[in-house]
Order: structure tokens, then C-alpha cells, then sequence
């Protein structure tokens, strides 16, 4: 396999042009079709909130476009000049409970390829000091949270899908939250957010699964 | 091939070719059986015991020939997801164990009077043995997940691992059979008679035949299942 | 080739802090092995004879056993999302686990196999030819292994499924782990059995990892 690279993100994103190109997308799941006709286009700086009732698709949608799930049709175009194209973040945080905020912290920068200073700048702008040596465990809910988007703020990826970001999260942290998305926005990175929250922070596109819900045929189809 | 990947097209041609398939299946085993187990010549060493070879031979041809077709469908499946090739290699699987195992009971039956005891750990018996459990588990995986397709894809793949491994175990368990006891009876050892291969012949083809009305019967019924299970999604959305 | 070691490491660390699991998989070889004796009467020339019979069993299982979190701890906590989606190949990752699983469990079932082949009466001249055949053949368990804990994640009753996916495939290790040691105990050259043993890893090593990650997509949609 290929080693990759040191590069230093974020500050050179405006280098080169980033891109997430969706066109004629759907999806399905449990036999059902999710949704479909979706089409949509991000580029450098825009962000775009995702939202609609329960079980309209967001979670799916943002699943789809990070490559974990497959689409029934339609296509996925992502440009960028990263090693790392996108930064997903889900329901859960993925911390290793028996590993502390620091080690999980510096194995996702080490894995990311992120700059030497990655962790301790992500550190500061989530506010970890307090509980870098503690066992991710022993975190609260709230904690968790934000130690697992502070793998956002490794700077890496150009492309971040978050869902439901700000769940368990205070006001304080909600801002946090925020203002890392302000600024990997004003960056140059393209941002997604599957939320029923409205964020401080307002997505220059909105997109409502409503909209997009597969239509009833008539009569069982008979062409699956 | 690719064209019925199309359910429906699938169950046109199915009606068609099932009735015919079941006509020539049931005159197969009119003529085979009484030939194969009363009018065929006795063996000049096993007597009559040859006859359980007429059911013998067949099902463990078929056994084989059953995870071949199970782990080509699960491969069209993976690759071009063609819901009726899925639908194949599933109801093969139970058909294959159901085989295998009447290869296995037979050659037990066999052994009672050639070998005085109805199981040695004969190469090719030792082989089936490890098949059927192949079809044990594949069968198993497939039915054990909440979501049908979760199930569906993962036997598929399990079906390829299965065929890459199959010569690796019968390479193994020969190897294993020729260092722990050389045979004097191996099941292997039986020349054929150019009077015994009509009957054979005969039986290999009606347990072909009853293979493909028995895939034919459980696709159509999946494929109806389907389209109904479609239909009632559609209407709770 | 840096990001398997991260990989790797990480797994590792993981795996000193939970030393517990290592030392359960060792303590579960023991103490089956040790069965044998009660169950089939401690004569010496019995127990020599199928003493590599009953370590290379037991090896498998405790080696099967281990594998049931192998994956599944990455999933409950999404962590399996998010290596997924990182820029580390799929293929990559699950080989980077393989290989921190079997310096855990089957490392350590190596090791242990001499100490446990002197309470089955076996010959002291058995201990090498045992660990070089447990040191080619272990690493091939928890290849196929992870491909049938890949198939699997997910599943209803997932401890006795896995018996039952995996065991038939560990068959021929089986064979030719318990051939390569009997035929050296009998002063015979086994160079050619631990050969097929090495071609056994040589093929999972090539197609195992591919299957495993084929599988794990499969299992996180």
C-alpha cells in the first residue's frame, strides 16, 4: 500500500477547487426505496443543511455520499486535492473507550496524515485540556461528543458530513461547533449537516428529504 | 443470461420450461428405478449391494453440482446483483444438503456389508461430510440477519470463500485418507459395467431434472413473494 | 505501509489494555487441553499419539473464540464507519487487524503449545516441529477467521454461527498441522506438509483480507 503523505491541509484549501457532485441519486434500504431524484452540487465554501422528518433518508443520504452504503442509481462525484476527501461523523463517536482523548485523538491525526500540530490545535478549539488522560469510558455524553468531532478540527478532510452534530452538545459547545464549521466553510471546504436543530451557523443550501421521497407506483411494480 | 435477470421474464420462461422438466423427470425415474434396482445385472463381487450405487452416484454428483450452481449464482449476484440469480443459488442450497445427505445415507447403507460397519472415514464419504456442513453453514448465514439482503450477500460471499476452499479440502482430507488407512474397499474401486450405465445414466438425469423443476418451483414462489412484499411496502409509504 | 502500522499499533494498544482477553484465549487453551487427559485416561503411549491432535483442536477453537470481537467492538462504537471512510483502504485496515489479532492470540497459543505438549506426555522432540506448525498454521486461522467474523457481523446467535461458517474451512489446517508434527515425531522429513501449510497462508493470505472487506461494507450498509 502506498505511504501517504504529510500535507498540510486546511490553510492551502482555497488552492484548488473542491467539489461534491450529486446527480439523479437514490437509495434504498430494507427492500424500500428511500428516496430518489436527488441531484445537487457543492463547491468550495458552501455548505448545505440537510433536513425532513424521521425516516426521510438524511442519515441515509449522508451514508450514501461517504461511500457506506450503495446507491441504486445515480452518481457520486467528489473532487479533491486531499488525501482525505471526506470527514463523516455519525451517531456514535467511534472513541475507543479504553484509549484516552489524547491516543484516540492522535491515532485519527496519525491516520488522517494531519500536520504535527493537528491535535493540540484541535484540542484547544474543542476545549479537551481537562480530559485528555481520561479513558474515553469515563467520559459524559457531552464530553464524548466533542471529543469525537474534534476529529474534524485535525484539518484534514475537504469535505465534512456530520449527522446530527450537535446532539448531547450545551450551547457553549453548540457555538463550538459553529465556529469550526464557519471556518473550515471560509476555508474552502464544503460542509453537510443532517440536523433537526438550526444551527447557529446558517448552510449557504438547504436540501428537505420530503421533497425527494420515492413515489408510490401504481400497483405492485413489477420491474424491480 | 443476462436477459433473465428480469424477474418477470424469468417467470415466463420458468412456466414454460416446468412442466416439461417435470414430465421427463417423472419418466426418468419410471424407467431407471426398476431398471436400476431389479433389471440391472448383480455385481460379481458386491451382489446386489451394487444397487444402491444407481442412488449413490447420482446424489453426490449432485451434491457437487448444486454448490457449482449455488456459487456461480452468488457470484452473478455480487457482481451484477441480479435478484434472480440470488434467487438460484438460495433454493440450491437446501436442495445440494438434501443431496449430499442421501449420499452420505446411502453410502452408509453401502459400508454396512462391504465394510461390516456403516461409517469409515473413507476419502471422497469425508469429503461429502465436510460439503454438507459447507451447505450447513451457508444456509445458517444466509437466514441469521434481520435484513434478508444483509443475509443474501453475505451467504454469497460465503459461497465463493466455500468453492475456493472445496479443492483445497478434498486435496487435504485425500492426502489425510492415504497416510491413516489405505483403503482395500474404497467407494472408487467399482469398475463399471457397460450394462450398469444405462440405468445410471437414467437416474443421473432424473435427479438432474428433479433438481431444476425444484429450483423453478422455489424461484417463482420467491419471486411472487417479492413482488408482494413490494407491493405492501408501497402501500405503508 | 505507514498507515498499516498505525493501524496495527492501535490495535495493540488496544489490546494491552484489554491483556485480560489474551489471557482468557491462553487460560481457554490450558484448561481444554488439559480435559483430555480426564476424559480419555492419562496412558502415556494414548496421549502421545494424539497429543497433536488435541493441541491443534483446541488451538482452532481458542483462535475461533477470539475472533467473535474482532470486529464487532469497531462496530458497536462506530469506530468501523470511520476507518471505513478513512483514507485507508478497506483491504488495508482489516489486514492491519488480522495481524494485531493474531499477535495476540495466535502468538501467544505458540508459545504456550511446547508447555501443554509435556502434560500430554508428548516427546520433548516434538516441541519444534509443533511451534513451527503453529507458527505457520495460526496465522491462516485468523485470516479465514476474520472473513467468517466479517460474514457474520450483524447476525442473530452470532457465537454459534461461527463454529459453524468457519470450522469446516480450518479443515485442512487441521490436517496437515496435525501431519506436519506426527510425521516428524516419527522421524520422518515433513519439509513437504510444512510447505502446503505455508502455500495454505500464501492463498488466505492473497483472497482472505479481499473476502473479509467485501464483507464488512456488506455489513455496515
Amino acid at each position: 500500500m502506498t505511504g501517504f503523505a504529510m500535507v498540510p491541509a486546511m490553510s492551502n484549501q482555497t488552492q484548488s477547487s473542491v467539489t461534491l457532485n450529486v446527480s439523479n441519486l437514490s437509495a434504498r434500504r430494507g427492500g424500500r426505496t428511500i428516496f430518489e431524484g436527488l441531484s445537487f452540487e457543492l463547491q468550495n465554501g458552501q455548505s448545505m443543511a440537510v433536513v425532513g422528518p424521521n425516516g426521510s433518508g438524511k442519515s441515509t443520504l449522508l451514508r450514501v455520499l461517504a461511500g457506506l452504503l450503495r446507491s441504486e442509481t445515480g452518481t457520486v462525484q467528489i473532487n479533491s486535492y486531499n488525501t482525505q476527501d471526506i470527514c463523516f461523523s455519525g451517531h456514535r463517536d467511534g472513541l475507543k473507550g479504553a484509549l484516552t482523548v489524547h491516543e484516540n485523538l492522535t491515532f485519527w491525526a496519525n491516520l488522517y496524515s494531519a500536520a504535527e500540530n493537528a491535535v493540540e490545535t484541535a484540542i484547544s478549539l474543542m476545549a479537551l485540556e481537562a480530559v485528555l488522560d481520561m479513558p474515553a469510558d469515563m467520559l459524559s455524553a457531552g464530553w464524548r461528543r466533542r471529543a469525537g468531532l474534534a476529529r474534524l478540527a485535525l484539518g484534514t478532510a475537504s469535505i465534512w458530513m456530520l449527522d446530527e452534530p450537535y446532539t448531547a452538545l450545551d450551547t457553549e459547545n453548540v457555538t463550538r461547533i459553529d465556529n469550526l464549521l464557519s471556518a473550515h466553510v471560509e476555508s474552502g471546504g464544503i460542509a453537510l449537516l443532517a440536523t433537526h436543530q438550526a444551527p447557529g451557523f446558517t448552510p449557504t443550501q438547504r436540501i428537505d428529504m420530503a421533497n425527494y421521497r420515492a413515489k408510490a407506483p401504481e400497483g405492485p411494480e413489477m420491474d424491480w | 443470461m443476462h436477459a433473465l435477470a428480469n424477474p418477470t421474464r424469468f417467470l415466463k420462461l420458468a412456466a414454460t420450461i416446468q412442466p416439461w422438466a417435470a414430465g421427463l423427470c417423472i419418466l426418468c425415474f419410471l424407467f431407471g428405478l426398476p431398471i436400476a434396482l431389479l433389471f440391472s445385472p448383480p455385481d460379481y463381487q458386491q451382489g446386489d449391494t451394487v444397487r444402491i450405487m444407481y442412488i449413490h452416484v447420482p446424489a453426490a454428483w449432485m451434491g457437487l453440482f448444486c454448490y457449482g450452481v449455488m456459487a456461480a449464482g452468488s457470484a452473478s449476484y455480487l457482481i451484477w446483483r441480479h435478484p434472480v440469480a440470488n434467487m438460484i443459488a438460495k433454493s440450491s442450497a437446501p436442495i445440494g444438503a438434501m443431496f449430499t445427505a442421501l449420499c452420505l445415507l446411502t453410502g452408509m447403507l453401502w459400508g454396512q456389508p462391504m465394510w461390516g460397519t456403516p461409517w469409515v472415514w473413507d476419502a471422497r464419504l469425508t469429503s461429502m461430510l465436510v460439503l454438507f456442513f459447507l451447505y450447513l453453514g451457508y444456509i445458517a448465514l444466509g437466514g441469521a440477519f434481520d435484513s434478508p439482503e444483509q443475509g443474501d450477500k453475505a451467504a454469497a460471499i460465503l459461497a465463493l470463500v466455500g468453492s475456493v476452499n472445496l479443492p483445497i479440502i478434498k486435496f487435504s482430507v485425500d492426502w489425510w485418507n492415504s497416510l491413516h488407512q489405505p483403503s482395500i474397499f474404497s467407494m472408487a474401486g467399482i469398475s463399471v459395467d457397460a450394462a450398469m450405465l444405462p440405468p445410471l445414466f437414467l437416474m443421473v438425469g432424473a435427479f438432474q431434472l428433479y433438481y431444476v423443476v425444484v429450483v423453478l418451483m422455489s424461484v417463482r414462489a420467491q419471486v411472487l413473494t417479492a413482488k408482494i412484499r413490494a407491493a405492501k411496502l408501497m402501500r405503508t409509504t | 505501509m505507514n498507515t498499516f502500522f498505525i493501524l496495527v499499533g492501535r490495535d495493540l494498544r488496544l489490546s494491552v489494555r484489554h491483556r485480560a482477553d489474551t489471557v482468557m484465549v491462553a487460560g481457554f487453551f490450558a484448561i481444554t487441553v488439559i480435559l483430555f487427559p480426564f476424559g480419555i485416561g492419562p496412558e502415556p503411549g494414548i496421549l502421545e499419539r494424539v497429543g497433536a491432535g488435541i493441541i491443534w483442536v483446541t488451538a482452532l477453537l481458542a483462535s475461533l473464540l477470539s475472533l467473535d470481537h474482532l470486529f464487532s467492538d469497531d462496530e458497536q462504537d462506530g469506530a468501523l464507519d470511520l476507518l471505513l471512510t478513512s483514507p485507508a483502504a478497506p483491504t488495508l485496515v482489516v489486514a492491519a487487524k488480522i495481524v494485531a489479532h493474531w499477535l495476540t492470540t495466535g502468538l501467544p497459543l505458540t508459545l504456550l503449545a511446547p508447555i501443554l505438549g509435556v502434560t500430554l506426555q508428548m516427546p520433548v522432540g516434538s516441541a519444534a516441529p509443533m511451534m513451527t506448525a503453529l507458527l505457520i498454521g495460526t496465522p491462516t486461522l485468523s485470516l479465514i477467521g476474520a472473513v467468517g467474523a466479517a460474514l457474520t457481523l450483524g447476525a442473530r446467535r452470532r457465537g454459534i454461527l461461527m463454529p459453524l461458517v468457519v470450522l469446516p474451512l480450518y479443515i485442512p489446517i487441521l490436517i496437515f498441522g496435525v501431519g506436519a508434527i506426527d510425521t516428524t515425531s516419527m522421524g520422518f522429513d515433513a519439509g513437504g506438509l510444512f510447505t502446503v501449510l505455508g502455500g495454505f497462508l500464501l492463498i488466505a493470505a492473497a483472497l482472505c483480507p479481499w473476502a473479509a472487506a467485501a464483507a464488512l461494507k456488506i455489513a455496515s450498509e
